[in-house]
């Protein structure tokens, strides 16, 4: 079975994975970064300042995947100057 | 053999006293010793057992299984812990224990548990207590999935595991330990993703919390750790009291 390395990038910095899975395939392996995306991305909401988490994975023989999610924050009010 | 049933003994005395009589009814209760090797199950749900399984050596977790293949780990056992004791009265197993390490247990025929309640009512209410310590934990579990962060969830299971290990005589927290469990394994338990699981480990290392090499476990700074995890061992309820 391959071996897949999934790659965090979020607002505490870049955790390269030196574990991995072994998966069946990438689509297996993509499904699994989907359920971390997943249930990181309730924390990020949750905690102010971040806006963005990406991981990627490499198996080493076919080229990386990135999957992303990010937080946009638009004030759709128009701007009233104070006075 | 009495070292078999010694992490009971030892568990039952941080929280009250065990008489020699009591001891020896124990003994006397104790059946056949089974092992059982890493990945198997001790138990499984909807199985109806005539005896209850302490944990002599070993890791054990009790766990269920969904529809959609996901598993749901409810509790770590470790030696001392008796795995099944609620089977003596629920009779139906509404959940697995399976062996993360190879596991020696010690058999209790249910009619040698229902015998040291006719007898020993002092015995029969530490074990008891057992039970209830179970349900203290999985409350403290139940807060640490609902209102912790995947660091905080983390860094709480390790301070109890360390203290539960400590108090059985097999740990201590400036100590390294052996943690036979892995990281999807440790996601089954915290409810959350292995990936997941793997970040917050890296990031406990990167923040010198932590060593995990393999299965060998230390805590480099405890009272950084317990910090985070607002670990407070009162739920372990570890002081000797008559109870």
């Amino acid at each position: 079975m391959p071996h897949y390395y999934f790659d965090v990038h979020d607002k505490d910095g870049i955790f390269h994975d030196e574990v991995g899975l072994d998966l069946p395939d990438m689509e297996t392996a993509i499904t699994e970064a989907r359920r971390a995306l997943a249930d990181m991305t309730k924390e990020m909401l949750i905690g102010a300042g971040a806006e963005g988490i990406q991981i990627i994975i490499h198996d080493g023989a076919n080229g990386p995947v990135r999957l992303s999610v990010s937080l946009e924050t638009t004030r759709l009010g128009e701007h009233r100057p104070d006075g | 053999m009495i070292e078999d049933i010694d992490a009971l003994v030892r568990k039952l005395e941080r929280r009250d006293t065990v008489s020699p009589e009591e001891r020896a009814a124990l003994l006397a209760a104790a059946g056949p010793m089974i092992t059982f090797a890493a990945g198997t199950d001790l138990v499984r749900e909807g199985d109806r057992p005539d005896r209850s399984m302490l944990v002599a050596q070993g890791f054990t977790t009790r766990y269920r299984l969904l529809g959609d293949g996901t598993r749901q780990i409810t509790a770590i056992h470790l030696p001392g812990d008796f795995v099944d004791l609620h089977s003596f009265l629920i009779r139906t197993m509404d959940h697995s224990v399976g062996a993360l390490s190879a596991c020696r247990v010690v058999t209790f025929p249910h009619t040698n548990l229902r015998m040291i309640t006719e007898r020993y009512p002092h015995l029969s209410r530490m074990l008891w207590l057992m039970t209830l310590l179970d349900s203290a934990i999985h409350r403290e579990w139940i807060v640490a999935m609902g209102r912790r962060s995947a660091l905080e969830q983390l860094a709480h299971l390790l301070c109890e595991i360390f203290t539960r290990l400590s108090v059985v005589g097999l740990g201590d927290r400036d100590r390294e330990l052996i943690l036979p469990i892995n990281q999807t394994e440790l996601g089954d338990t915290l409810g959350l993703s292995t990936v997941h699981v793997n970040r917050t480990l890296q990031q406990m290392r990167a923040e010198h919390l932590i060593t995990w090499q393999g299965q060998t476990v230390r805590i480099l700074d405890w009272q950084r750790l317990a910090g985070i995890a607002e670990f407070d061992e009162t739920y372990l309820h570890l002081d000797a009291e008559a109870r």
